[in-house]
């Protein structure tokens, strides 16, 4: 909703309404909450998640002529996304879990949440603990609900490999929150 | 009741395949698969709400790439060009000034000491009557500055009034060969040293030769007014034992019939 409101009308950025400008924010700029989204989980910091995808939205806007019109732009954001971490990753290392959610005061439109005992943060704690690789298949799979295929376009990696990974993504969240629940089930029982 | 394609469910869902109709068929009659690919999807759905549950700001991120994308759009005025336009002028106006300046100095510095080595020369074999070997006949003048001027009728044309000539000889005034002319008003006895110009000269001292200057100017050397001026492609040194005002005159008189 509010990037919507944000999406500009013709020539709000440039006084002469340049259609390539119109067409980056239609087809890409609504994309920016996803990336934003799955940025945060993949670098498991804000700020550092911030900061790559306005990198990877200033690289696609440089690029944006390469974009083929009718392909699709999300997934083509994502990879150049991916593309932009890999290069980072080298350099930044990976550190504490830094949210700071008071600041966020933006609200999601409502997915109904499942009935599960376990909280979101326990699930994305999760999720965290998941290599990168793993981390990043479950996120576009889970998440951005792209498919293998696509997800084997996005990261340049075999359609096999990247069933693997989600499978054993899918395994090892699974262990881990039921290893939580023992714990859980076991304080209980204590008291 | 096992089911012997419950094992392929996951496979056929995250593949995709769990689509096809065959799978649907299956899944419709099959409620142990159905319940498997329930339990895939409602896995599915809670990451998705795990993640997208947590709050994001978007707004800041999306004014940082709006304001980029300004700046890239912006058709590069390009500053560093801007900066190099103005380096460019200022680096040829300080050439200027500084070709302006050495020449100006170099043009000061030859003709002071061209008007002192006239003096000398004029001091020595006209006042002093040293021992020269002069050419006194018209037709060895003239022969003489067709050689040493490329114009025979110099001396003749630039006789002050007043003045006949005395004798003429070639001489070395700062190290370049002139035409001593010694004329005589029949008391008193001037120098005029002409010279021509080197026809080939490079760029530079082309330069420095327009910011020297051309025209009539004396100055009083030891006891002698000693005034220069060139014109074309010939110098005339003068020196004269009158008053600098006479002298002037006398400068300007023959720089005009050069």
């Amino acid at each position: 909703m509010l990037l919507r409101q944000l999406v500009p009308q013709r020539g709000s950025i440039l006084d002469g309404g340049d259609s390539r400008q119109l067409q980056f924010e239609q087809l890409a700029l609504v994309h920016l909450r996803a990336l934003l989204r799955a940025a945060v989980r993949l670098s498991r910091d804000v700020s550092v998640a911030e900061d790559l995808v306005q990198e990877a939205m200033l690289r696609a806007w440089r690029h944006f002529d390469r974009f083929q019109p009718g392909t699709n732009c999300k997934a083509w954001l994502f990879r150049i996304m991916l593309n932009c971490w890999s290069t980072r990753h080298q350099q930044i290392r990976q550190e504490a879990i830094q949210f700071f959610p008071e600041q966020y005061a933006d609200s999601i439109g409502g997915e109904q949440a499942p009935a599960t005992r376990f909280s979101a943060e326990e699930i994305q704690n999760s999720i965290d603990l998941l290599n990168e690789d793993y981390r990043t298949v479950l996120i576009l799979f889970a998440v951005e609900g792209f498919s293998c295929k696509e997800i084997a376009e996005i990261l340049g990696v075999p359609i096999g490999t990247v069933m693997s990974r989600l499978s054993r993504a899918r395994t090892q969240v699974r262990d881990d929150l039921a290893k939580r629940e023992a714990r859980y089930m076991k304080a209980k029982a204590r008291l | 009741m096992i089911c012997s394609q419950s094992e392929r469910v996951t496979e056929a869902y995250l593949s995709g395949d769990i689509d096809q109709p065959a799978w649907r068929k299956h899944l419709d009659i099959c409620p142990e698969c159905a319940a498997k690919l329930k339990n895939e999807s409602d896995f599915d759905h809670l990451i998705r709400h795990a993640v997208t549950s947590e709050r994001l700001q978007t707004r800041q991120v999306e004014a940082h790439v709006r304001a980029a994308m300004r700046e890239s759009v912006t058709p590069i005025r390009r500053p560093i060009l801007a900066s190099w336009r103005y380096g460019i002028a200022a680096a040829v106006a300080l050439f200027f000034v500084v070709i302006a300046t050495v020449g100006y100095a170099k043009g000061r510095i030859e003709r002071t000491a061209l008007c002192i080595d006239a003096a000398d020369d004029h001091q020595e074999e006209v006042v002093a009557k040293s021992p020269r070997k002069w050419r006194t006949e018209d037709a060895e003048v003239q022969a003489l500055a067709q050689r040493i001027v490329g114009d025979a009728s110099v001396p003749a044309r630039i006789v002050p009034a007043g003045y006949h000539l005395v004798g003429a000889r070639v001489c070395l005034l700062h190290g370049k060969r002139y035409m001593h002319l010694d004329y005589s008003d029949g008391s008193n006895e001037i120098s005029l040293f002409v010279r021509h110009q080197d026809a080939t000269k490079s760029l530079v001292s082309h330069l420095f030769d327009f910011f020297q200057l051309g025209g009539p100017s004396t100055e009083r050397v030891d006891a002698f007014a000693v005034g220069s001026v060139q014109k074309d492609n010939l110098s005339l040194v003068l020196v004269s034992s009158a008053p600098v005002p006479q002298a002037e005159k006398i400068v300007a008189e023959a720089g005009g019939r050069l």
